[in-house]
């Protein structure tokens, strides 16, 4: 533990935690980048489950651990040392919590378990062509048709959608409701449904990690809707503190700071003075969020979250990721454009680590957007664009 | 957002502010090096907030915990809030090294000096940011006498009494000696917050055998919990500074106009605004962490440590800085605040070693990752 000793308690979980991972860990999923084999992300996330350690911030009541802090913390730490694949949030960290704080008995009977086992993955149907930090100008339709919506529109940037079971739509549901926002709805979306075409995005890093996904008079039941109707906006709010603050996490920045280490050795940087000092600079750095971390979650667990939280968390972790990315490639010296580098018998993806690392800025609420949030959200500056004599 | 003492924050938030401590800061800028240099004569005003507000009674006696650590955290936000700029742990040594004030005094009575109560500052070996503190130590004692120097020691010039690290055959020693005392010459050195260090010079100075606290490791140990305590609360001083320069800077943006709007309405600024209240609040964040854990292993305190300094410092300039830029032409000149925020960031931010100094450091220790 970063702050402080291990409990006993702490530190016999952590020693139960690390022998697991060992014996159910296969090496050949360990310390990827990004791990985009659908295979392995099921049967990983199967694992964990079956372990029981799947849902560590879910209530008790729900199938989750009520985990302490430290236990969070603890799983946090031993499965990014490890290596572990990133088990996907969108279920287990965004939608699961939206369903049992709007859902029905129903979605929640039908969904929560599925979320929980891995059964059904799920994708996030927010970003449009035509809105992207903009959102509420989406205009995907859902018009009611007796006990169904039909859906018709576009969504893009939707992550693994390619490989997911179903998705969690907004939707626009009143085209004349003014504010906008105030006319959506969220849809929960069976991706096997009758008119639903998806097509993967490579991107930058020249995988298809993200897909855009069109509807053609989807019908979607009407006891898929989540929460009220015209109430999405609400729900979406929701969720996206929970994103924001799953997006604070320190694993990506720690698993960036192995891979320069492991380089730095190459080159024989330990002993370079400007190297250290550029090194120490980001630990520092990590030093911090770590703590801006670790304070954030102990007030989301008593109920005392900050609503400066989120947006602080995400610009923290997501600008650090990129400057320990920066001394990767720094790292690397003449080699900073190859494709990956050699270090022992292991090949490390320093580019594809680098490139990856360029979209944690923009997803999730661009850090222009978080910043936007802060100084007028939570600093209370108000909007721009407002003149002296205007209405 | 705070996780440190509430109640014990706000209590000393109104002392220091109503102790008056921005004008007295103002007024020493104003008074220039001739008085800062007679620091010596105002020895009263410059212990007596800090002694009004009994911080000596409320570090003695508490044990080296994450109690007395959060104590430290809260008041030193709270001064560096108010633009303290007098001894704050520094004034507390005593206490803080674990040593009964009444039988110092008593020991400096047997020395024929006046015991009262004494003002014991710490005169420590040169750098705080050096993996070997004591390698190059300035002061040798042997034979029972003090000789050489001691560079920038903050509050000496106020001082009765200095809390002396020195290196000897057998190690390190730690010894109380008065500054009135033959052999003793100190050299004003003027900061741009109004306030003065001073370069102390030993030239055989005595010390007699009940002069001295403690040798070899008990002393560095006792020398390792002074320059611990002084490095977390010199830290929340610089995040007090920082957070209430930061809350000035916004009223004065939501207030200001021009262009037909508020400056806070302009999204260059927000953005701006925004980015120094994380860096600001993350700090804190590391602050209250650093003070909770107070009982772990001491490599990696001190390291903790190290990286808090680093980013005291840092952000705490890049606040006052941008404050200074974000108030405009008010902000440049010495009328307004902005100035002695900055100044006073300056002073805090090199006291103990500067950002890249603490980097280092924090580089030679055992990755804490």
């Amino acid at each position: 533990m970063l702050f402080g000793r291990d409990t006993p308690e702490d530190r016999a979980f952590r020693e139960e935690v690390a022998a697991w991972l060992q014996e159910a860990l296969p090496e050949a999923w360990r310390h990827h980048v990004q791990m985009l084999d659908a295979g392995v992300l099921r049967a990983w996330h199967r694992r964990v489950f079956e372990r029981g350690w799947v849902a560590p911030h879910w209530p008790r009541a729900h199938g989750g651990m009520e985990a302490t802090l430290e236990q969070q913390l603890v799983l946090l730490e031993e499965f990014t040392r490890a290596g572990a694949p990133y088990l996907l949030p969108t279920g287990l960290n965004f939608l699961g919590q939206a369903i049992i704080t709007f859902g029905t008995d129903a979605q929640r009977a039908t969904h929560l378990p599925r979320i929980l086992s891995g059964e059904t993955f799920w994708s996030q149907g927010y970003s449009e062509p035509e809105a992207g930090s903009d959102l509420a100008s989406l205009r995907t339709r859902a018009v009611a048709d007796g006990d169904a919506f039909v859906v018709d529109g576009e969504k893009i940037w939707s992550s693994y959608a390619h490989f997911c079971d179903w998705m969690f739509a907004l939707v626009v549901t009143d085209p004349q409701a003014k504010p906008r926002h105030a006319g959506i709805s969220m849809l929960l979306i069976d991706l096997r449904s009758p008119g639903i075409a998806i097509r993967p995005i490579r991107t930058i890093v020249g995988q298809d990690e993200l897909a855009q996904v069109r509807f053609d008079g989807v019908r979607v039941p009407r006891a898929n809707l989540l929460g009220p109707l015209h109430g999405g906006w609400k729900v979406a709010n929701h969720i996206l503190g929970f994103e924001r603050l799953s997006n604070g996490s320190p694993r990506n920045a720690l698993m960036a700071l192995r891979k320069v280490r492991a380089v730095a050795a190459r080159e024989g940087l330990a002993d370079d003075p400007v190297f250290r000092e550029r090194l120490a600079g980001v630990e520092i750095r990590l030093v911090v969020h770590v703590a801006a971390y670790r304070s954030a979650v102990a007030r989301l667990k008593a109920d005392r979250s900050h609503p400066a939280d989120p947006p602080m968390l995400k610009i923290s972790s997501t600008e650090l990721l990129q400057e320990i990315n920066d001394l990767l490639i720094e790292a690397c010296g003449s080699e900073g454009g190859a494709v990956g580098i050699r270090v022992g018998g292991e090949v490390v993806d320093t580019a594809g680590s680098f490139l990856l690392a360029r979209r944690a800025t923009i997803y999730g609420g661009s850090s222009e957007i978080q910043r936007n949030i802060l100084a007028q959200r939570v600093l209370g500056m108000p909007r721009p664009g407002a003149r002296e004599g205007t209405a | 957002m705070n996780g440190l003492d509430g109640e014990l924050l706000d209590a000393s938030r109104r002392w220091f502010e109503q102790a008056g401590s921005r004008g007295t800061l103002r007024a020493a800028i104003d008074a220039g090096f001739a008085a800062a240099a007679q620091g010596g004569a105002d020895a009263d005003g410059a212990f007596a907030t800090i002694e009004g507000l009994g911080l000596r009674e409320m570090l003695g006696g508490g044990g080296d915990g994450p109690e007395r650590a959060a104590q430290l955290a809260a008041v030193g936000l709270a001064a560096g809030r108010a633009l303290y700029a007098g001894p704050l742990a520094e004034g507390a040594a005593v206490e803080l090294v674990g040593l009964d004030g009444r039988e110092l005094a008593r020991r400096r009575v047997q020395d024929g000096e006046s015991g009262g109560r004494s003002r014991v500052v710490p005169a420590l070996c040169g750098s705080f940011v050096t993996g070997a503190p004591f390698a190059g130590c300035g002061v040798r004692a042997s034979g029972g006498r003090l000789t050489g120097r001691h560079a920038g020691v903050p509050y000496a010039l106020h001082a009765d009494a200095l809390l002396v690290a020195a290196r000897s055959d057998a190690g390190v020693v730690l010894a109380c000696v008065g500054v009135r005392g033959a052999g003793i010459a100190m050299e004003p050195a003027l900061r741009v917050d109004g306030s003065a260090a001073a370069d102390v010079a030993f030239s055989d100075v005595p010390i007699a055998e009940h002069a001295v606290l403690a040798r070899g490791e008990a002393a560095e140990a006792a020398v390792g919990v002074l320059v611990e305590s002084l490095l977390l609360a010199n830290a929340a001083r610089l995040i007090g500074v920082a957070s209430q320069s930061l809350d000035e800077t916004m009223d004065y943006l939501k207030t200001r106009r021009q262009f037909g709007q508020p400056l806070a309405a302009f999204q260059a600024l927000q953005h701006r605004m925004a980015g120094l209240y994380v860096e600001v609040e993350c700090g804190r964040a590391l602050l209250e962490q650093v003070a909770a854990c107070w009982q772990s292993e001491l490599e990696r305190r001190r390291a903790l440590l190290h990286a808090l300094a680093a980013h005291a410092s840092r952000s705490a300039l890049a606040v006052t800085k941008a404050a200074v830029q974000m108030h405009g032409g008010n902000g440049f000149s010495h009328e307004g605040d902005a100035g002695l925020f900055l100044k006073h960031a300056m002073v805090l931010a090199a006291r103990y070693g500067s950002a890249a100094g603490h980097v280092q450091a924090f580089g030679e220790r055992p990755g804490v990752f």
